[in-house]
């Protein structure tokens, strides 16, 4: 195996699993379920017909319709050529789990003033427990409701109950009244479909078929009765529900992010004595980093002046790295071609975009491993000079078209690579203004393209010019049209 | 003059990007000397070819191209008949040792298969291998040569050079040719379109694997002769002359082991006709039959068809000693010596037949006979085949699936790199559509414009792509019986399913070269109708046969004629329904028209209107002339059958037997290809000769325009009107075991089983649900309490229940009935999901209590321990709640799509009087033009295509069922619940006439909720 290297699965460094939140009291959860939010998320307009979709057994199915859509009898669930036969305008996105969890954990920060401790864990829902916050924010009826509004722009709905499951299976079904007690919660809950218990389609039309509808004709079976026949994961989400088994859940914490700045001593326009302050941030975000056991993807040096916009240097390295040499590097490449408007006065370091961070698995029988490192940082250091468009890399494309195939200097595979091919290329063909040339009877005709809007129909032959130079020329297939001089042999 | 002899159709799939016609037309319109059409491993587009050439008198040249594993790429050209025998069984050996669409040839089986009439084209590669052709030139001494071939690459100097170099080193003669992919340059996107399909890759991915122009075409010779040095050019020519095989050369001979010794095949024949009609006419034969079968074996043996008629006997004989039903039908109908064969059941004195229609000396084309055989059996009848004659002698017809709308929408959707769901949509409305002037605003519709280049790219492709042959599949039955090896006569390759053949031409290629294939196809009906019977002779305690049935029976007509049809043969279907009260058939002849009328020829050829009203004696019936009289007599003067139009054509327009055949070949053809033009100046043109009116010739014509490919031979009919009468005949007087034997041959005819139950019930007929411990596989008939049997349901209408179950089940209890559901599950050895299959149709009633507890049973039941045959549990008691009535009956509909229980329409009743909807029955009531309410169980939608866009709906309540007629308006602004709903309330406008009734929609609501509702949370335990 050549692989050179993997990375571990990133995911945001989380805090360890909590079992139950550290409170006082019995805690107390508020489930706010946004049901749109795969749409909300795509920044779709409710008065759309649109659909989010997603693969299922081999189709694309509906996840979630726009109000104007479900309107048209789209519903979650159908397939979308069904969907589209009903409303023959609707426009189809596929779903994007990354913006949804962008979305989740920015209301998440919009409710950390209600609690410290909330929860991801359940699907487009925040679990939020806010026994002690009741009197702070007048009682729970009240909680909810600035709660919901603080998710605005959202569809939500709400559920309160002692227990996480409790409150996320009320928030789905739209149940108004909170539940604070887990002694009431079997009666409160007795009436809900069992499906409302997340389990598969598959399972509730087996319960369906013995008669088992809602929660409380579950609870009325024997239990063993229950395990033996639909498994005992029916039976934990049952417990759960009821407060009879407690449920660990994830906390969410606000993505880090750093943040330093300075005040310089005394304005100043030479950056060399800048740079100092600057090593200094970065030894600090070096630590902070390190501490986090994350990297930074970004990093932005804002340089401040007296009586003129600040100055912004931004540094994106090839690879997220945590090294203050890197990133001190980096910036000075930026800053030596920085044209200052004014003094500087302050500083400003930050970084918002952090990563986990990823041990690089060499492979062990590949010494060069770091190569790869090696090069990334050469590009950096290029890029950094030269500035981010003027550096390209030719990328051989198979394509008959030369201008597609790109560079003629590399060898080519397959069955074109008989027909000669000057080294350079021009850019762009021109038109051959020479008249002294020896046209070779040699012709290669190029007809090929028509699919993308760049079609080509050319017989190309080689030239001689008058002094010995090979030319590559070009007219219209079939014509006797003009000469196009397109390549120079070497 | 040039000669191409390296050219491949559209037959080589997913390459060629021209048809086989149109390289022809193109090559001789160029002025070639001749073309080789040279298919990859295939001579499945030979015949095509060759039509085309036979029609311009242009020479065509039958070849192939290979890529023998490890190489070489080379052509095979057939020089004479002996030649093409060769490169046919080269072709089956390497099909037969690949998978279906596949071969595989090896280079040692080029040195010992026979090719010594065969000459090679060999294909060198970019580097020739000297070896390689050195090996070439022995095998084919003094016939091979080297396939030079420049496509202006830039290099071809270079080429020409070397491959000269290596002719003159091996003693090989160089000739030009050009791997032709195409007629014109025009094909090149198409081409592209084909090799992205073949590689599964979009265009933009492709690369390298594109030619890189489109000089693969079919060049003008000037251009070749600037391309290629004189001598190449010439040396195609006389290759060409070398080949002097033509497809007209082939003979079918037919197995000869079926005439017995001392005969001749016509003595033979002869000799079985007599003895047959001796068993026909006991009593005598009337002198007409004698005269047509006189007439019929004379034509016989001037066209040597004798062996044909001797396979198909044969092979009937064997179904009948093997007690499996067979009818033939179709034009050998038209046949007096058929009949007396048994292959047919019509009697030709009851009919005036056309036996030109079958047989005509003047075309020179086969016969046709089509025999039906009980569908659950005729793999017996194909397994005797091909013990008869051998798996090398017999093979199935190609049948030749083609690129139609939605398949080339996605292949070329996909190919140009369009997103999945943008396929979709395409595919969708495309096919809805078609490629048709509206289009655009579909498109638009549908969020796609039109003016996009990539969509006008998608439809000019998706046109030329359209009709090209994708793969060959099996045709349903017609079977190729040869009298030696079949693969010396055409290539014989694998079909998908283990242990078929087919052979690589379909039916129109074997009747363009006038060869015969026997047509062994299934039908239902004679399943039912076997079963049927069987069942009818054990309750009366003998046996109880076709012949038993009694003709003409009154009762039979009067139920049909109050459209009583329902599991009748051919006449059951809605529209025939509301045809029955208004023709009311009263004998055999009636029901072949009835059967013939309603069909999309007559009914676009406007001829029902006038023949019921001349049938209801409102209007005179009369003829233009004793001529035509002869011919329409029997139709009321109106022509219905296709044989009256060929008649009619011969007596009022003076065409000849041939001419008037080709006229019938040509209204098949028309509606997709035209083509009808000449034949309607000689027709005009020989009435008026005759002194018709011009508006009655007019009259004619439009009704030939109308038959199109829909005119129904009355041939045809009168073999089904036997099937409809026999099986009227079974429902009218024992409808339990007609019904019981329907249900048994399911899937068939236009109703389903629930459909089928409800009828019978409606006939009186006691039906009994399905339990476990009475029921077996099969629905069966058990003594009743009246002398009338009752009806026992079977497993097999149990959804997701197999026949390997009911086996083990109806076998477990041979021992002892059932006692529990874990006793049902251990000694039938069933797992959770049969049970629960059984569960859901309330078929474990007698042991596991209502359908919730049998549920909860069978969810519970535990595999049996090796300790312990029945595991044994020690549970609490389960409270579950009793399913109320509703619930029952909707599960009933969910398992087996049909209840024994009340309506669901029933159990809403109350609601639906409160607001004042009528039954199907009441309905009646109702004056013609008045508006009413009615609420049903959607049973069937259709939409035919002579409808311009109308809908007909069946919906169906407790008392019966009711047509909607939906218009276009209303169904586009009521989509909704028009498609989707399964409980429709509809207002609308009742249209009564003839004892037929309709109700014109106005308003659709889906009120499946009200069933819902139903569903009462009642809290009753046990």
């Amino acid at each position: 195996m050549s692989l050179a290297r993997a990375y571990h699965s990133p995911s945001l460094p989380a805090e360890p699993p909590c079992e139950v939140p550290p409170a006082e009291a019995a805690p107390l959860w508020l489930a706010l379920h946004f049901p749109a939010l795969a749409l909300e998320a795509l920044g779709a307009a409710a008065s759309e017909p649109i659909a989010v979709t997603e693969a299922g057994g081999g189709r694309l199915l509906v996840h979630s319709a726009s109000a104007a859509a479900e309107a048209q009898g789209v519903v979650p669930g159908m397939a979308l050529a069904e969907a589209q036969a009903l409303c023959p305008g609707l426009t189809a996105v596929n779903r994007d789990p990354e913006a949804e969890r962008r979305a989740l954990s920015r209301l998440a920060e919009r409710c950390l003033r209600f609690t410290p401790w909330i929860s991801l864990d359940f699907p487009a829902t925040l679990q939020l427990e806010v026994r002690g916050s009741l009197r702070l924010f007048g009682g729970p009826e009240a909680l909810a409701e600035t709660a919901c509004r603080a998710a605005d722009g959202h569809a939500v709905q709400c559920g309160l109950a002692p227990t996480p499951a409790a409150a996320w299976l009320m928030a789905q079904a739209g149940f108004p009244a909170p539940v604070l007690e887990a002694e009431a919660l079997r009666s409160a809950l007795g009436d809900l479909p069992v499906a409302a218990l997340g389990i598969d389609d598959k399972l509730t039309g087996r319960l369906a078929r013995a008669g088992l509808q809602v929660l409380r004709d579950l609870w009325r079976m024997p239990r063993d009765g229950l395990a033996r026949r639909y498994g005992r994961d029916l039976l934990r989400r049952l417990d759960e529900a009821a407060g009879s088994r407690p449920q660990p859940l994830r906390q969410f914490h606000a993505p880090p992010r750093f943040r330093a700045e300075r005040e310089l001593a005394m304005e100043t326009e030479d950056l060399t004595q800048v740079f100092p302050l600057v090593e200094v941030l970065l030894a600090e975000f070096e630590a902070f980093l390190r501490s986090r056991d994350a990297v930074a993807a970004e990093l932005e040096l804002e340089l401040r002046h007296a009586r003129a916009a600040p100055t912004r240097v931004c540094s994106r390295p090839r690879r997220a790295g945590r090294q203050a040499g890197q990133f001190a590097a980096l910036l000075r490449q930026r800053l030596e071609r920085v044209a200052l408007p004014a003094p500087v006065r302050g500083l400003l370091l930050r970084s918002a975009d952090l990563q986990p961070f990823a041990v690089p698995m060499a492979d062990l029988f590949t010494p060069e491993a770091a190569s790869g490192e090696a090069w990334d940082e050469l590009l950096d250091r290029l890029q950094a000079r030269l500035g981010p468009q003027a550096l390209r890399q030719p990328v051989l494309r198979a394509d008959h078209r030369p201008e597609r195939a790109a560079s003629g200097n590399a060898p080519r595979s397959g069955a074109a690579a008989r027909s000669p091919r000057p080294l350079w290329l021009l850019p762009r063909p021109r038109l051959l203004s020479k008249r002294d040339i020896r046209i070779l009877p040699e012709c290669e005709r190029i007809e090929t393209g028509w699919w993308d809007g760049g079609p080509v129909r050319r017989d190309y032959h080689v030239a001689v010019d008058g002094a010995g130079a090979r030319l590559w020329i070009y007219r219209d297939a079939g014509t006797a049209g003009p000469w196009h001089l397109h390549g120079l042999f070497g | 003059m040039f000669a191409e002899l390296h050219a491949l159709s559209n037959f080589s799939f997913l390459r060629g990007a021209s048809h086989p016609k149109e390289l022809v037309a193109e090559a001789a319109r160029l002025g070639y000397a001749a073309l080789a059409l040279t298919d990859e491993c295939s001579l499945a587009g030979a015949v095509r070819a060759h039509a085309e050439a036979k029609q311009l008198g242009f020479k065509l040249i039958i070849g192939s191209e290979f890529r023998l594993e490890g190489g070489p790429k080379l052509v095979l050209l057939a020089t004479d008949r002996r030649g093409y025998g060769q490169l046919a069984a080269f072709i089956t050996l390497g099909r037969r040792a690949a998978e279906k669409g596949g071969y595989r040839l090896l280079r040692h089986q080029l040195e010992t298969h026979a090719l010594d009439h065969c000459l090679a084209l060999w294909l060198p590669e970019d580097a020739p291998d000297a070896e390689t052709g050195a090996w070439l030139a022995r095998l084919f001494p003094a016939r091979c040569w080297i396939g030079a071939e420049l496509f202006l690459g830039g290099e071809d100097g270079r080429r020409l050079a070397a491959l000269q170099a290596l002719g003159d080193r091996l003693g090989l003669p160089l000739v030009a040719c050009n791997d032709v992919h195409m007629h014109a340059r025009e094909r090149q996107p198409l081409q592209d379109t084909l090799t992205a399909i073949r590689l599964g890759k979009p265009l933009a991915e492709l690369g390298y694997a594109l030619f890189p122009n489109s000089e693969r075409h079919l060049r003008p010779v000037e251009t070749l002769a600037r391309i290629y040095p004189r001598p190449l050019l010439e040396e195609s020519l006389r290759i060409a002359e070398r080949c002097r095989f033509s497809l007209d050369e082939l003979r079918y001979e037919y197995p000869a082991e079926l005439v017995p010794d001392g005969y001749t095949a016509i003595d033979w024949l002869r000799e079985l006709t007599r003895q047959g009609m001796a068993k026909r006419w006991p009593e005598g034969v009337p002198d007409k039959v004698r005269r047509q079968v006189g007439h019929e074996l004379e034509l016989i043996g001037a066209m040597a068809y004798e062996p044909f008629f001797l396979t198909v006997h044969d092979v009937v004989q064997f179904a009948r000693s093997r007690g499996i039903l067979c009818q033939g039908r179709g034009s050998a109908a038209n046949s007096a010596v058929c009949y007396c064969l048994g292959i047919t059941e019509v009697d030709p004195a009851r009919l005036d037949l056309l036996f030109e229609r079958f047989i005509s000396k003047e075309r020179n084309e086969p016969p046709d006979i089509d025999v039906d055989f009980e569908h659950e059996r005729r793999e017996e009848v194909i397994q005797y085949i091909y013990r008869k004659y051998g798996r090398h002698r017999a093979a199935l017809a190609a049948s030749l699936i083609t690129y139609r709308v939605r398949s080339a929408v996605r292949d070329v959707a996909r190919a140009l790199g369009f997103s999945p769901s943008r396929i979709d949509t395409l595919a969708r409305v495309l096919d809805r559509h078609g490629v048709a002037e509206t289009l655009p605003e579909r498109l638009a519709e549908a969020g796609l414009a039109s003016e996009n280049p990539a969509v006008r790219r998608l439809l000019a492709l998706v046109q030329m792509l359209v009709g090209f042959p994708r793969h060959l599949s099996q045709h349903v039955g017609g079977f190729v019986i040869a009298a030696e090896d079949l693969s010396h006569w055409v290539p014989v390759e694998n079909a998908a399913m283990p242990e078929r053949t087919v052979i690589q031409w379909d039916k129109d290629d074997l009747e363009s070269l006038g060869l015969l294939k026997v047509d062994v196809l299934s039908l239902g009906m004679l399943t039912a109708i076997r079963k049927a019977l069987a069942y009818v002779g054990e309750g009366l305690g003998r046996p109880f046969a076709l012949a038993d049935i009694p003709p003409e029976d009154p009762a039979v007509y009067e139920m049909l004629q109050r459209a009583d049809s329902i599991g009748v043969f051919q006449v059951e279907s809605r529209a025939q329904m509301s045809m029955l009260p208004r023709l009311r058939p009263k004998n055999y002849y009636d029901l072949v028209i009835q059967i013939a009328i309603v069909r999309p020829g007559p009914i676009q050829g406007d001829m029902v209107h006038p023949y019921l009203t001349r049938r209801a004696g409102l209007e005179p019936v009369s003829y233009p002339g004793p001529d035509v009289e002869k011919v329409l007599k029997r139709t009321l003067g109106v022509p219905i059958f296709q044989e009256q139009v060929m008649q009619l054509a011969m007596v009022a327009a003076g065409f000849t037997p041939g001419e008037a055949d080709q006229l019938r070949r040509a209204m098949a053809a028309w509606h997709r290809k035209g083509g009808l033009e000449p034949f309607e100046k000689k027709l005009m043109d020989g009435m008026r000769e005759r002194g018709y009116e011009e508006r009655f010739a007019r009259q004619i014509y439009r009704q030939i325009q109308g038959f199109g490919e829909y005119g129904f031979p009355e041939s045809h009919s009168a073999s089904f009107a036997l099937l409809a009468y026999v099986s009227a005949w079974l429902k009218c007087h024992h409808p339990a075991a007609f019904a019981c034997a329907l249900l048994n041959s399911q899937p068939m005819g236009f109703y389903g089983p629930s459909q089928l139950i409800q009828d019978a019930r409606r006939h009186g007929v006691e039906v009994r649900p399905i339990d476990v411990n009475h029921s077996d596989w099969d629905c069966a008939l058990e003594p009743g309490d009246s002398p009338v049997p009752a009806l026992r349901l079977g497993l097999r209408l149990v959804n997701g229940f197999s026949s390997a179950a009911a086996q083990r089940l109806s076998e477990a209890r041979r021992q002892s009935l059932f006692q529990s559901v874990q006793d049902l599950a251990t000694r039938a050895r069933l797992d959770r999901r049969e049970l629960e299959a059984l569960a859901a149709a309330d078929a474990l009633r007698g042991l596991g209590g209502h359908r919730h507890r049998a549920f909860w049973e069978a969810a519970g039941v535990e595999a049996p321990t090796p300790l312990y045959a029945e595991p044994q549990f020690a549970e609490a008691a389960p409270l579950l709640r009793k399913p109320g009535e509703a619930e029952d009956v909707i599960a009933d509909y969910a398992a087996a799509g049909a209840s024994l229980r009340r309506h669901p329409l029933s159990l809403l009743r109350e609601r639906l009087d409160r607001r004042g909807f009528r039954t199907a029955e009441a309905l009646w009531q109702v004056r013609n033009g008045a508006i009413a309410r009615v609420a049903g169980l959607v049973v069937c939608r259709q939409r035919p295509m002579t409808a311009n866009g109308t809908t007909f709906v069946t919906i169906e309540d407790e008392t019966g069922q009711i047509n909607l007629i939906v218009w276009p308006a209303t169904a586009q602004a009521q989509r909704r619940a028009l498609l989707y709903a399964h409980l429709l309330a509809v207002s609308g406008t009742v249209q009564q006439e003839e004892g037929v009734l309709h109700l014109v929609a106005g308003r659709l609501e889906d009120i499946g909720k009200w069933l819902d509702g139903l569903v009462v949370k009642s809290r009753d335990f046990q």
